[in-house]
């Protein structure tokens, strides 16, 4: 496994160099078949990507290689062999390492701690070593390039940092062949860059690599070959040069994408949000948003652009009421409501498509019924007198369900047996008809596929044209550049960018992203 | 746009849910007592005699069904105490200090109270709940605010609840002509009604059962409507399955805890204090058979359904009664009760068992239909 | 009583080397418990049966510390020994069972605590009265007797506090010190500490979870039990039914205001061990003795309103794993 092979990506014919290859591997869940008889192999030095929608059933696949899952069918070859892998344990024998796309990190834990767990170098008297430890850390983040502070806590270090940390501790496992699931997510553009150079310095160094994505743009520009799966299912496997962006969205999706919606141009209202001078803290402590102010006008969406981790999780809790401000003051419509809680708040018109929807939005073991009554539970006419009027509630919910297509056999079940899109309209159909004015929608599509985020997307601009201040916080700058009227760029807690829809270019904004234009001024 | 007829949940999934709600409680009692039987075995007693004493002792002859349904009284209301709490997340271990502090307290005013029955009564039994509900503030109010874990204060307490019930029994309350640590009795107007005063015509004999079974009936019904029916129990159920969704949707997290701790020691007050105005008429040092212990396996075995706690609490009067039989029949120690207990709310708690049959069906099934799909060429990913 | 008599009953007591002496002796079982709980919530298993073990230990303990006299032929000396090993070898057996709960079958783990203290109090009472034929407590066993460490014991005012004691409480020490090493140090007490943390990054790098919450889980059961031998094998020399008293909860908010740690743990025990150690002092003290035996309970929960917020608690804890 040592040996490094000579064969260039895309080889093909009988000298092709498998690494390793996975036939008819079949994964059923409870009332999902999440792989149907898939079919992969990996070449040595490639890089593969897997190209499909949320829920496709890539990173299922990969967990299978990993030896989370274990297969309902199918088999595993890894260098020709024959292999059983049923634990992590022995996929990282066979050299097989994971990056997870919600990384695998101790918060508490340094970075080197989390580098060597479970293969921890010990002293002569069975004691952890770290000076070992830390010396072979160092050792191959000079060799492959990958910068970490050793014995910096991972909840102090940075995203990029964490990342790094990921990618060693699969080197330092001996990984050969690397299984990255959604790198790019958590990733400003310009730390994509740095990114890639990392995964293709990884591949001359004679790893092989599986690049889990739903991003076609990335598929273009660093893979060898990309297999398209959809619904559970290879649906082919082709070289990247050999076809084109188009071709690939379609048989993602297995239709024609509408990737923009129509947007009609309106007046902007009076100012329904404002924001002055608000501070707030993270779970730590430390400021996470640092005297930020702008304003949302009625009929306007003003989109919240950012990395993951720069405060748009705090500023969407201060702007609902989960934790008040250290500082500055909310505005709605005029009046301060930064020491008001989240009943008052909804009293006078905050609606919320909260970023964690299983968590904040919905009660998952409540049935549809009952999550339609959240945040109605003390008005009128869902409460009266002598209790909830579960009559009416029921005929809300019905009409609900049927206004937004929520897909369900009855009103009845739980929550939790809705898909990820279903579960979405239901939290949009119940914060919309309770009249919102102002809708604070954090990361509202992600995780869903096509046809529902053009949904979504259509509801929001629906009600942007019914007035409604609507603040979009998300991750997806494609999402943000579509939808805003308005871009704010928040980095470390502060606007490092302002910028209307209109004049939003995308090289600007991710320069923001990543501190850039703070920088420069 | 026509309004379409509101549809009703089927009664098969109705059906459905009930009948998983019922027998996985049932199913865990027949195996606690077949394990029961195994370990009788094992011990060299005869657990044919010892459970057919222990019949015999709950059920059989007016006098033992009389102890059987007053023994439940108080577990009704203990094991509501534990089930409200539950329901809000909250593990309300303490109940057996919140019922001596309230029960005391009420015992207390009942030696002293010359007011009509009317309002004695009442008043009484508002006392024991209001002070059962202090018992249990100390520990709501630290949940919300530290999040101290209301496991180890709700204990704490009822240790400290204990102790102090005795001392003031001991030194405050005692008669003095008793010989054991014993208050006066209560007055006549305070002494719940019995059976036979109220329904002469159908109770010739006086009997020892009093109204309090009533109460205990009613109670429940009120607790099951407050927690199905009102945007207060909707709170508390939104509280206890997720926190975070139901700050969300405006519930204000601390208040429900703490309204729901003084709900539930108001319960626990309640019960003891329908114990000493129904049964006991008087005060003694440690009176409570370990209730507010027992309203633990109540309220789990009833799955915290407020109605579930009825049928709950009789098995646990039945058993506790007749677990004396067994002693009497085939000299079984009475402590196999809290074996059962044990293993009953060990079954109940690791559903697991029964869900994990119903996922591997589930997976099954979804293997079949990838296999029927398999010509076709659209998945079927939900 | 006037405030000058006060003071000066409170000075008699904290100069009185016998005060250190009986907190450190009443603390060991705490602490033992503690350090258990330690083990077992850093591998995020919840373990409200510390009260269920410790008794399950103290009867164990009278239990077989009675059979090697009676039935096995041991000597008085040899015989709490054999207490002491058959209440951690039940303890661990009994833990056992909390870890099918909340490990394999993924119960409620505070509810699965609750059943098992149930059903140790009745299995205890029961056994009990089926093998010594009496209820509520057993005949007098043969228990440790202090063993004094040659010449540190002779040390004025420390020797008899810290060095005249029965072998379980140097153990505690022992094993706090030890625990802690394990813990922090070694690659095992990483592992555990991974699994608590966070089990899904422990177990994608080939840590079995479930294997180390076993562990946890077991280690619990072992110090649990050798808390309850102490119990039952120290100066009383005999089981009573719920002789824990509590003690089980009041250890695991000691393992709380000791933030998760083997040597806080036992830190935070002897606090309690002094709360505990006043009801020997009644005589001198004019309260109510009801009111020092409320003592501890009260100080627990002091102690714990005052921890809350500092202490950290293990990510996981409470939560079970599932691997799907």
């Amino acid at each position: 496994m040592q040996a490094i092979s000579e064969s260039r990506p895309g080889a093909e014919g009988a000298s092709e160099d498998i690494v390793v290859r996975l036939r008819e591997i079949s994964k059923f869940f409870p009332g999902v078949v999440a792989n149907d008889r898939v079919n992969l192999d990996l070449r040595r030095g490639e890089i593969h990507a897997l190209l499909g929608e949320n829920g496709a059933g890539k990173t299922t696949v990969m967990n299978v290689l990993y030896g989370l899952y274990g297969p309902d069918g199918g088999s595993i070859e890894v260098e020709g062999r024959h292999v059983r892998i049923n634990s992590p344990n022995t996929a990282l024998s066979l050299g097989i390492g994971m990056v997870h796309q919600h990384f695998m990190l101790i918060p508490r834990f340094t970075i080197v701690e989390n580098v060597v767990l479970g293969h921890e170098p010990r002293t002569g008297f069975g004691a952890l070593d770290l000076v070992e430890a830390r010396r072979r850390l160092t050792e191959l983040s000079r060799e492959f390039g990958l910068a970490v502070e050793p014995d910096r806590l991972v909840e102090d270090a940075s995203v990029g940092m964490q990342q790094r940390a990921e990618i060693l501790k699969a080197l330092y496992l001996g990984a050969k062949v690397l299984i990255l699931d959604e790198p790019t997510a958590v990733l400003a553009p310009q730390e994509v860059d740095d990114l890639f150079a990392t995964i293709r310095s990884l591949t001359e160094g004679g790893l092989s690599i599986f690049f889990i994505t739903h991003k076609l743009e990335e598929v273009i520009e660093i893979s060898d070959r990309v297999t398209v799966i959809r619904a559970g299912r290879v649906i082919e496997t082709v070289d990247t040069g050999q076809t084109t962006k188009e071709e690939l969205a379609r048989r993602m999706v297995g239709r024609e994408v509408v990737l923009r919606v129509e947007k009609k141009e309106h007046a902007v209202g009076e100012p329904i949000l404002a924001v002055e001078e608000l501070t707030a803290t993270d779970h730590r402590g430390l400021t996470a948003i640092d005297g930020i102010s702008f304003v949302v006008g009625a009929g306007e969406i003003v989109g919240i652009a950012g990395v993951d981790g720069n405060g748009q999780r705090e500023l969407e809790e201060v702007l609902i009421g989960f934790q008040k401000p250290t500082g500055g003051r909310i505005l709605l419509s005029g009046e301060d409501v930064s020491r008001l809680d989240v009943r008052n708040r909804i009293d006078r018109g905050v609606g919320l498509i909260p970023q964690d929807r299983q968590r904040r939005g919905l009660v998952l073991d409540f049935d549809l019924v009952e999550n339609v009554l959240l945040g109605n539970q003390w008005r009128a006419p869902y409460s009266r007198p002598l209790g909830i009027d579960y009559s009416y509630l029921r005929e809300q919910t019905e009409e609900t369900v049927r206004e937004f297509d929520v897909k369900t056999p009855s009103v009845d079940v739980d929550a939790s047996t809705l898909s990820g899109g279903n579960q979405q309209k239901l939290i949009l159909a119940r914060e919309i008809r309770r009249g919102p004015k102002l809708l604070v929608a954090a990361q509202p599509t992600r995780g869903l596929d096509v046809g529902a985020i053009e949904f979504v997307h259509r509801q929001l601009l629906e009600l942007r044209e019914c007035g409604v201040a609507i603040l979009l916080i998300s991750y997806e700058l494609e999402e943000i550049l579509s939808l805003a009227d308005r871009i704010l760029v928040l980095y470390e807690g502060g606007i490092a960018h302002e910028v209307s829809g209109d004049d939003a270019v995308r090289e600007e904004i991710g320069l923001a992203m990543t501190g850039g234009s703070r920088r420069s001024e | 746009m026509s309004r379409a007829p509101v549809t009703r949940p089927s009664i098969g999934a109705r059906a459905r849910r009930l009948g998983f709600a019922i027998t996985q409680p049932v199913g865990s009692v027949v195996i606690a007592l077949v394990i029961g039987a195994i370990i009788m075995i094992a011990f060299g007693f005869d657990p044919i005699k010892g459970y057919g004493g222990l019949f015999r002792y709950a059920f059989l002859s007016e006098f033992n069904l009389t102890v059987t349904i007053l023994n439940s009284v108080p577990l009704v209301f203990t094991g509501l105490a534990v089930a409200f709490a539950f329901r809000c997340g909250l593990f309300n271990i303490g109940a057996e200090g919140q019922l001596l502090v309230g029960s005391l307290f009420a015992g207390w005013l009942g030696t002293l109270i010359h007011l009509p029955m009317i309002l004695t009564v009442p008043i009484l039994l508002i006392t024991g709940s209001v002070m059962g509900a202090l018992w249990a503030l100390l520990p709501g109010v630290l949940k919300a605010t530290t999040g101290a874990h209301e496991v180890i204060t709700t204990m704490m307490m009822s240790w400290i609840g204990l102790y102090l019930t005795s001392y003031l029994v001991k030194n405050v309350l005692m008669d003095p002509r008793s010989t054991i640590p014993a208050s006066n009795k209560i007055t006549e107007q305070a002494q719940l009604l019995t059976f036979d005063e109220i329904l002469p015509f159908l109770f010739g004999r006086p009997t020892r059962l009093h109204i309090g079974v009533f109460l205990a009936v009613l109670v429940a019904v009120f607790i099951w409507y407050l927690l199905t029916r009102t945007s207060l129990g909707f709170s508390v159920r939104a509280v206890g399955s997720n926190p975070f969704a139901a700050e969300a949707g405006g519930v204000r997290i601390r208040s429900s805890i703490v309204v729901s701790l003084l709900i539930s020691g108001a319960l626990a007050g309640l019960a003891g204090t329908v114990e000493i105005l129904g049964l006991h008429h008087r005060v003694f040092d440690r009176f409570s058979a370990g209730y507010g212990f027992t309203g633990i396996t109540v309220a789990l075995l009833a799955k915290n359904h407020p109605l579930g706690v009825i049928p709950a609490a009789l098995l646990f009067g039945a058993l506790t009664n007749g677990g004396a039989g067994m002693q009497l029949a085939a000299d079984i120690p009475i402590d196999i009760v809290d074996v059962l207990s044990g293993v009953i709310i060990f079954l109940v708690a690791a559903e697991e068992i029964v869900k994990g049959l119903g996922r591997r069906q589930a997976k099954r099934q979804a293997a079949a239909r990838s296999l029927a799909l398999s010509s076709g060429d659209e998945g079927t990913v939900a | 009583m006037d405030f000058g008599h006060v003071l000066q009953v409170v000075f008699d007591i904290l100069r009185d080397p016998s005060t250190y002496q009986a907190m450190l002796r009443i603390s060991t079982p705490l602490a033992l418990a503690a350090i258990g709980g330690a083990f077992c919530e850093r591998t995020g298993v919840v373990n409200i049966a510390l009260e269920g073990i410790m008794l399950v230990g103290a009867f164990s303990g009278a239990l077989f510390s009675y059979y090697a006299t009676n039935s096995w032929g041991f000597s008085d000396e040899v015989a709490p020994w054999v207490g002491l090993v058959g209440a951690v070898t039940m303890g661990m057996l009994f833990s056992t069972l909390h870890g099918v709960g909340s490990i394999h079958l993924r119960a409620d783990q505070v509810v699965v605590g609750a059943a098992l203290n149930i059903l140790a109090l009745g299995a205890t009472g029961f056994l009990t009265q089926a093998l010594f034929g009496v209820a509520g407590a057993s005949p007098r066993v043969a228990s440790f007797d202090p063993m004094p460490i040659p010449v540190l014991s002779k040390i004025p005012f420390l020797g008899p506090v810290l060095f005249d004691h029965t072998p379980i409480v140097y153990m505690a020490i022992v094993i706090a010190i030890g625990g802690q090493y394990v813990l922090f140090r070694t690659p095992i007490g990483l592992r555990m500490r991974a699994v608590g943390e966070h089990p899904k990054a422990a177990d994608t790098v080939g840590v079995s979870v479930y294997r180390i919450r076993y562990m946890g889980v077991l280690i619990s059961g072992a110090l649990g039990g050798l808390a309850g031998a102490n119990l039952s094998l120290e100066s009383v020399s005999q089981f009573s039914e719920n002789m824990t008293r509590g003690r089980g909860f009041i250890a695991l908010a000691a393992n709380i205001f000791g933030k998760w740690t083997p040597v806080g743990s036992w830190l935070s025990s002897l606090l309690f061990g002094f709360a505990e150690s006043l009801k020997l002092r009644t005589q001198v003290i004019d309260l109510p003795p009801e009111f020092i035996l409320m003592l501890p309970y009260v100080l627990t929960i002091v102690v714990l309103a005052g921890a809350m917020g500092r202490a950290v608690p293990p990510n996981a804890i409470g939560k079970p794993y599932s691997k799907q």
